[in-house]
């Protein structure tokens, strides 16, 4: 009896435990053996191909048609430029590296909890989107200007998912107050415009944003085609967002919004000091998750004619000598989006794991 | 604006003068927008209406399994967006739900090596545009041999860069849709007799499923014939294939893309899915002493399958809407024919108004669907 009793004896060695979970039972030594004999396969030839053969520095696209060439990967230091700016003078190039590391630093300021109070955060936001925008578009203290149309490459995708996420934060908080509002007039007319858009692509709301409003407001109103899609998609963007925060809003104790109301406080006060908040605090992985998404979905603007990330690889590659290297330039276009968006999603999935984010808060 | 603990709230003039503000700007804005539309369309000298449906289209299409010629009405040409969408929509569903099971299975196993291989999938396809994904397949597609060089798979299917050729079968196509519609009918209604009658028609309901799709599938093989032989291989004349079935690449790029970017997602779904089932409750399945094969069968995966339900409507959902980026690759799905349609028409209101009902409607369908799944399938209490 005794015997049954005692603990099973745990090999903790983790050389140990990994060879018994690969070759434990009979079926996982089988799935084992093929993924080894699938990676043997695989992986020394991949090796070659992409570094040992590869052409890495070479402006002659002639010395990757060599037979025995790997991966051409001279396309990205001949065409790289084009990838991340576009077609931004050179000479001012300067300024779009500087004023992309300036959003790239804004993001990751607001990762940190120091700046997550209501003032820090737009701040921060507003300071590093006005700098980007002064850098990029100059016309002052001798810095030539340069109009939207020349932005381009991973520079106009950072642009277009700060301007997004700026006005459509401040959209999605309206929407959400709109549609808990209690005057069923403003509450149905929120829930009929965010479920309607919530139910469309976003692509067809982009190209109805440069296509359509153009004819449904008079010149003064429409604008430049860049800012109405970008109007368009901090709309579709505030949509999503006002779920995820009406999301947060349902896990709040109601005693919240009746303590605060006992205590005299207007529903403005309310809402803006002790409910969202919370809210924000609750919705917060979900909210990254959010983010994630939509620096992916820039990438839709590409279709409707703008040089983002994706347009401009194509382009890179569209003509010329480099039309063979697709595969190279795709993939280094795909790493630059897998770098941002896998170390937000990386964050957002530590956030969420963390204990308490609501202790936080100052 | 007021209160939310009083009883009975009086009328509140202040309440309702805002409400009729608000409702008046919006209509107003809104009244003034199609105004604006309209006179715009005049002074181009366009009529507003619905009266081009049933003009002739003059361009052709890229892409149609239905027959079309550029001298048919408007009206076919969204019909075939709106069938093409729904057959990559639900091819993608289909093959996203199976793939993205398996790596969602897959990453949860005890063996560490295809867990790994798992993570790095979704990890992979997780973090990458799909636009990207689309345009990159695409390439990969076009830039496969011509047909002279084409790569031949078990001498049957055949990939060049005029797109996939893959063997088909001699048979009328309305036959076998009749014949895959007695099917699930048979199925279905069996299903659903099978706790309403008693004795020997109980009996019935457990063969009948079987008796009749067999038969289904025979009379098709038998009487449904186009031609002597069964199979139709492709095989190269000249400079083209005949024979099989062909996929363009823009079709199947999309489907690649699309598949394996919404396989990602399912497989994160799935996963969730399988860990949120208590432990406690598989080990009480073990106590019963069901074999593993049984725990994971009958306790495991119907439970897994009710938590997942939800999100995974949502993520078809997600993929029927995917759909639209084939543009960037020139499929021509719902999106592509109406945007189209607008360059060549000029009907703008009308076409983005048909097109959005359209997707409306197909995504509305496909939430319903899901949500009865899941009434159908809830558990009480659970």
């Amino acid at each position: 009896m005794t015997d049954m009793l005692r603990p099973p004896i745990v090999d903790s060695s983790p050389l140990k435990r990994l060879f018994q979970g690969m070759f434990g039972t009979p079926l996982n030594a089988a799935i084992s053996l093929v993924i080894l004999g699938f990676l043997i396969w695989l992986v020394p030839g991949f090796l070659r191909w992409a570094i040992i053969d590869a052409v890495w520095t070479s402006n002659d696209p002639e010395l990757c048609r060599a037979p025995d060439a790997g991966a051409c990967w001279a396309v990205i230091k001949a065409r790289g430029r084009l990838i991340f700016f576009g077609v931004y003078p050179i000479e001012e190039q300067w300024r779009a590296i500087l004023a992309s590391i300036v959003m790239i630093l804004t993001v990751i300021l607001s990762c940190v909890p120091w700046f997550w109070t209501a003032r820090r955060i737009i701040t921060t936001w507003l300071v590093g989107f006005t700098t980007y925008v002064l850098l990029m578009r100059g016309g002052f203290a001798g810095l030539d200007y340069v109009g939207t149309s020349s932005w381009g490459g991973l520079a106009l995708t950072l642009f277009i998912f700060a301007a997004v996420t700026i006005a459509g934060m401040p959209l999605a908080i309206l929407l959400v107050l709109a549609r808990r509002s209690e005057l069923p007039v403003v509450r149905s007319l929120a829930a009929f415009a965010i479920d309607l858009t919530r139910s469309f692509p976003l692509l067809t709301i982009l190209f109805a944003a440069a296509v359509i409003l153009p004819l449904a407001l008079p010149e003064w109103l429409s604008g430049d085609k860049l800012f109405r899609v970008i109007a368009a998609f901090a709309f579709f963007f505030g949509c999503y967002q006002s779920e995820i925060l009406r999301g947060g809003y349902q896990s709040i104790d109601k005693g919240q919004s009746e303590a605060a109301a006992a205590l005299g406080l207007s529903y403005w006060q309310r809402e803006f000091l002790v409910l969202l908040p919370q809210v924000f605090s609750r919705a917060l992985p979900p909210t990254i998750n959010q983010f994630v998404i939509t620096f992916k979905e820039t990438s839709i603007v590409s279709i409707i004619g703008f040089f983002d990330i994706i347009a401009s690889t194509n382009a890179a590659i569209g003509r010329g000598d480099w039309v063979p290297y697709f595969v190279e330039a795709y993939i280094f276009a795909g790493m630059i989006f897998f770098v941002f968006v896998f170390a937000l999603s990386k964050y957002g999935g530590y956030l969420e794991r963390r204990p308490s984010v609501v202790g936080q808060q100052r | 604006m007021l209160a939310p603990t009083r009883p009975q709230p009086p009328l509140n003039i202040r309440a309702i003068a805002l409400q009729t503000a608000i409702l008046g700007i919006v209509l107003f804005c809104g009244a003034w927008m199609i105004e604006n539309i309209l006179s715009n369309l005049e002074r181009l000298g366009m009529t507003a209406g619905f009266g081009f449906l049933e003009r002739g289209v003059g361009w052709d299409i890229g892409f149609t399994i239905i027959p079309f010629s550029p001298s048919d009405p408007y009206w076919r040409i969204f019909m075939i967006g709106v069938i093409n969408t729904l057959l990559v929509g639900l091819i993608c569903i289909v093959l996203a739900s199976l793939f993205g099971t398996f790596i969602g299975i897959a990453s949860i196993s005890t063996n560490p090596l295809l867990r790994l291989l798992a993570r790095g999938y979704v990890d992979v396809f997780r973090n990458v545009p799909l636009v990207l994904n689309a345009i990159f397949w695409y390439s990969v597609l076009t830039h496969l041999p011509p047909p002279k060089q084409a790569i031949s798979v078990l001498d049957s299917a055949i990939l060049s860069n005029r797109g996939i050729f893959l063997p088909s079968l001699n048979l009328a196509p309305w036959a076998v849709i009749t014949a895959a519609l007695v099917c699930i009918g048979s199925l279905v209604a069996s299903n659903i007799l099978r706790n309403r009658v008693e004795g020997q028609a109980r009996t019935m309901t457990t063969w009948l499923p079987l008796i009749i799709p067999v038969a289904a599938i025979m009379a098709v093989l038998l009487f449904a014939r186009t031609a002597p032989e069964l199979v139709s291989l492709p095989t190269l004349k000249g400079l083209r294939f005949v024979g099989g079935i062909a996929i363009p690449p823009e079709f199947a790029g999309l489907v690649i893309a699309i598949t394996l970017f919404s396989s990602a997602y399912i497989a994160e779904i799935v996963r969730a899915g399988f860990l949120a089932v208590s432990r406690g409750t598989l080990e009480a399945a073990r106590a019963l002493g069901l074999r593993p094969m049984q725990v994971m069968r009958k306790v495991h995966i119907p439970l897994a399958l009710r938590t997942a339900l939800p999100s995974l409507g949502n993520q078809y959902v997600y993929t029927m809407k995917a759909t639209s980026v084939g543009i960037a690759i020139g499929f021509t799905d719902l999106f592509m024919v109406s945007s189209t349609a607008i360059n060549q028409s000029g009907q703008v209101i009308e076409i983005m108004l048909i097109m959005m009902c359209c997707y409306a409607f197909i995504n509305y369908t496909l939430t319903r669907l899901v949500n009865l799944a899941n009434d159908r399938l809830k558990l009480k209490g659970y």
